[in-house]
């Protein structure tokens, strides 16, 4: 830990928060509390927060800590401590698990849970004399601020827990680029074979002289081999294509024209599989007003530019800002596609990762079965982003403790991602890395 | 860890209400008037009973300002100098359902908590035929689903016995049509009892002491957090059923009555609640710690913050509590919201080992309360603070539900114009802030830069 000062913007991003300091003052509160006080532990991973919790426990050995799970639909907490607190009661009392019936998008007011903290507010005095945690997502935090102003005001403690990056790398985003989905859907030796025509291709129009060159031909290559290397996880070689090919564009279009969004969109969705963010942001930005101003509303095109932005918002905590881009992506999507066309079913999953990242399951989870059945449905059999879709779901099943559906569905991911992108890719390692972590896991 | 730091997060419980000892006259700086000696006064000076609204900010400390009011009257204090009263105070949610309350069970619930409190601090029990008679009904309506062994309770053990009960709304339905005929029998009733019981006080004690009390003033607190009347939808209408619809019968006690209303409903329909009670409701507003302008720091409610912690710590000077700056830090980001100023302090104390309370803890402390607000604040919403923000005249539409809403949840705090000078609350005027820790998050510094860049 450093000693100077906190720079004044950290201290209000609600974002940065280092776990453990947060642990520690949260064990130090612990032992000082004494009888009803109200803590909030916000944790958008149940994986994360199983951590936390087995911290705790080993750094208050002292403390008898009663862990709660309240996993399916309880109307009341109060009286289902009554039922439940040990006697003589406990040092604290750990409540979790809500998120996986509660849903973000109903009114708090509808939930008896969440009513009746309100209501029984002042009994909890008497009837929970130790320190209540509640462990609970963002999105709930909000819901009980809504539902139960009187029970959330007279909290104590608020401590945030960011879930690691190991957890939010293991579900797989899909960035929509154009022809992507066709690329990752072929195999390997046919990949090859693409390559090696295009690059042919590639370097008989550039040996044109410039007068009988045809711009767009040879702008439709480069992304092409770009769009091949990508999926081939050679980004240096797709970068400098991608770079090449908005340069050109935007020497030879008009300003605000399409074709140079497309290009940004490219270029950008690079940055972001690499993680560069920071780079990524200003051309999906400039992506998205190019297509507002130029596309017709609804159109498809700026859904993607939606989708992209809003994955990179996600990637960065910013959830509040990349869910109306994913609502609106999602809505154009579904008006203006047939049903079942895959980019419905990557708004989906988009959207499900979402609401998986701050905690709520409860929503996340019907998104990824449609996506997932529209996946199958749509694409040929082994497709890589039918792997997705199962990888992504059977996060979700694990980091819910429901283990035997997770496994099935990575089995079946990783032997369609290692068939069609062969073992070496950033996927296919993702999907083989979360299967044997999980395994690893269940050994123990 | 050092002790005074224990002390300290023990003694700001943000459960519980002020002691008699930890309470800290604000009035001077929250602007809008004198509570306290003024309605003591309205009460002394009326010859018909007074009933009042009393409203402000969740967490403003209105429960400590009645507990402060029933603590002057009962021991007849230097603001109420003519009668003496007993004071009875009604924590409305120990009787009612916040989702499904209604008019009747407010009437019942001050009976059963006036019964209590008699027998409790003066061993009084009242009399009442009526009420015994009625007394299983009453007890069914009030605490439902709870099981009572004993056939017969006397009527003030009732809370003390059962408890409060628990989400029962169908049962209770039926009983509650039942009772609703009675309705205007059972006020008649009730101010049978108040007549009896400044009957019993008279005669209680001897002439030449003078009685102890002379008559009663009921506080019926809390009740500004009923969300919903049975039969009316959950918000607005439901207050209106309450406070307006219910004016004429909550205006019918013959004793003097205080009840608990919602800011935000207080701040829309004012005049209107205003012509039914016949007098303006008091408004509790935030402690001012800045200037209504550019949020310059205002030094005398920041003293008494100050104050208010040190009555906490129990120790003084305040150097050994917490460093200038560390104070300085808190009272900056607080909005004035004293509850919120409480939560700091509390977890501050557990940032540190050592006191004083130095400016990283302070830092900590605060940086712990931000997801608090930054968690409930909608996308359309953003603008709307950066509007206020930037307005001149600071003012507040809260007949908007998006906007109440930001002033509900604390984001948006209402204070007061008036002050060390003015003490009626005619020269009051509200104005409105966004809360400090919001006007430092990164999206409202955007929303308002855009407003900002759209205005020039």
């Amino acid at each position: 830990m450093t000693t100077e000062a906190a720079n004044k913007s950290d201290i209000f991003n609600p974002l940065l928060t280092d776990n453990d300091s947060q642990r520690a003052t949260l064990a130090r509160e612990l032992r000082v509390a004494k009888g009803f006080t109200l803590i909030f532990a916000l944790c958008n991973s149940a994986a994360e927060r199983a951590q936390q919790i087995a911290a705790l426990r080993s750094e208050l050995p002292d403390l008898n800590i009663q862990e709660v799970p309240v996993r399916t639909e309880i109307p009341h907490l109060l009286q289902h401590l009554r039922h439940t607190l040990e006697t003589p009661p406990p040092d604290a009392v750990f409540v979790y698990g809500m998120e996986n019936w509660i849903r973000s998008d109903t009114n708090p007011r509808s939930i008896p849970f969440i009513l009746n903290l309100n209501a029984a507010r002042n009994h909890f005095i008497e009837d929970c004399p130790c320190p209540l945690i509640l462990w609970i997502p963002d999105f709930l935090l909000r819901q009980i601020i809504g539902g139960a102003p009187d029970f959330a005001s007279v909290r104590s403690g608020l401590y945030v827990f960011a879930a690691s990056q190991n957890e939010a790398a293991k579900t797989i985003e899909t960035l929509e680029m154009l022809g992507l989905t066709e690329a990752l859907g072929l195999d390997l030796s046919d990949k090859h074979q693409r390559i090696k025509e295009i690059e042919q291709l590639l370097s008989r129009v550039k040996h044109l002289p410039a007068e009988n060159r045809n711009r767009q031909d040879q702008l439709y290559l480069i992304d092409q081999l770009a769009t091949m290397y990508f999926a081939m996880g050679r980004y240096t070689e797709a970068e400098s294509l991608l770079n090449e090919a908005l340069q050109l564009r935007r020497a030879s279009l008009p300003d605000g024209h399409p074709d140079i969004a497309q290009s940004l969109n490219n270029l950008a969705g690079l940055y972001y599989s690499q993680g560069r963010f920071a780079e990524a942001e200003p051309l999906y930005n400039e992506a998205l007003q190019i297509d507002r101003a130029a596309l017709p509303e609804g159109h498809p095109g700026i859904a993607t530019d939606l989708n992209n932005l809003a994955e990179l918002y996600r990637s960065k905590g910013r959830y509040p800002e990349a869910e109306p881009l994913y609502h609106e992506a999602l809505h154009i999507h579904r008006a203006s596609l047939p049903d079942g066309h895959p980019s419905i079913a990557i708004s989906l999953g988009n959207l499900a990762g979402l609401y998986q990242s701050q905690g709520r399951y409860a929503e996340a989870e019907p998104l990824y079965h449609e996506a997932l059945q529209i996946h199958r449905a749509s694409l040929p059999d082994g497709h890589p982003d039918i792997a997705t879709s199962l990888n992504n779901l059977a996060v979700l099943y694990e980091i819910q403790g429901r283990f035997a559906e997770s496994t099935a569905l990575y089995r079946e991911a990783l032997a369609i991602v290692e068939r069609a992108l062969g073992t070496e890719h950033p996927t296919t390692k993702i999907v083989r890395e979360n299967l044997d972590t999980f395994l690893r896991e269940q050994g123990e | 860890m050092d002790e005074l730091l224990k002390e300290l997060y023990n003694a700001c419980h943000p459960l519980l209400p002020a002691s008699t000892e930890q309470y800290v006259d604000f009035t001077e700086v929250r602007g809008g008037g004198v509570f306290i000696k003024q309605i003591c006064q309205e009460f002394d000076e009326s010859d018909e009973p007074v009933s009042a609204l009393f409203t402000g900010h969740l967490g403003s400390g209105k429960s400590s300002e009645l507990e402060q009011l029933a603590y002057e009257l009962r021991r007849h204090g230097p603001e109420c100098r003519h009668r003496r009263y007993f004071p009875v105070v009604v924590n409305a949610v120990d009787y009612l359902d916040i989702f499904d309350a209604s008019l009747l069970e407010i009437l019942l619930a001050i009976v059963a908590e006036i019964a209590l409190q008699l027998k409790e601090k003066e061993g009084i029990e009242l009399k009442s035929g009526y009420f015994q008679k009625r007394w299983e009904e009453i007890r069914r309506s009030l605490f439902s689903d709870v099981e009572v062994k004993e056939a017969e309770l006397p009527l003030w053990m009732g809370k003390a016995k059962l408890g409060l009960k628990e989400a029962d709304r169908n049962s209770r339905k039926q009983l509650r049509e039942r009772l609703e005929t009675h309705q205007p029998t059972l006020i008649n009733e009730i101010n049978l009892l108040l007549i009896s019981i400044r009957d019993t006080f008279a005669q209680k004690l001897p002439r030449d002491a003078g009685p102890k009390y002379q008559d009663i003033v009921i506080i019926v607190d809390n009740l500004d957090r009923i969300q919903q009347v049975a039969g009316k939808a959950e918000g607005v209408e439901s207050e209106r059923a309450l406070f307006v619809d219910g004016a004429k019968l909550l205006n019918e006690f013959r004793a003097n009555v205080i009840y608990t209303i919602p800011l935000g409903m207080v701040r829309a329909i004012e005049p209107q609640l205003e012509a039914l009670y016949g007098r303006r409701p008091f408004i509790l507003p935030n402690v001012k710690t800045e200037g209504r302008e550019g949020h310059e720091p205002f030094d005398k409610g920041r003293a008494k913050l100050t104050e208010m912690l040190l009555k906490r710590a129990k120790k003084t000077p305040i150097d050994d509590v917490i460093t200038p700056e560390g104070l300085k830090f808190l009272l900056d980001y607080c909005g004035g919201h004293v509850r919120q100023f409480m939560i700091f302090v509390r977890q501050a104390t557990l940032e540190t080992n050592v006191t004083p309370i130095d400016l990283k803890s302070a830092e900590k402390a605060v940086q712990k309360s931000v997801t608090m607000y930054s968690t409930t604040i909608k996308t359309e919403q953003w603008e709307m603070l950066a509007e206020l923000d930037l307005s001149e005249s600071k003012s507040w539409d809260n007949n908007d539900p998006a906007r109440r809403e930001l002033l509900e949840n604390l984001c948006v705090l209402e204070y007061m114009n008036g002050g060390e000078n003015e003490t009626i609350f005619e020269a009051a005027e509200p104005w409105y802030a966004v809360h400090p820790i919001v006007r430092e998050l990164r999206l409202f510094k955007t929303a308002r830069a855009a407003r900002e860049q759209k205005k020039s």
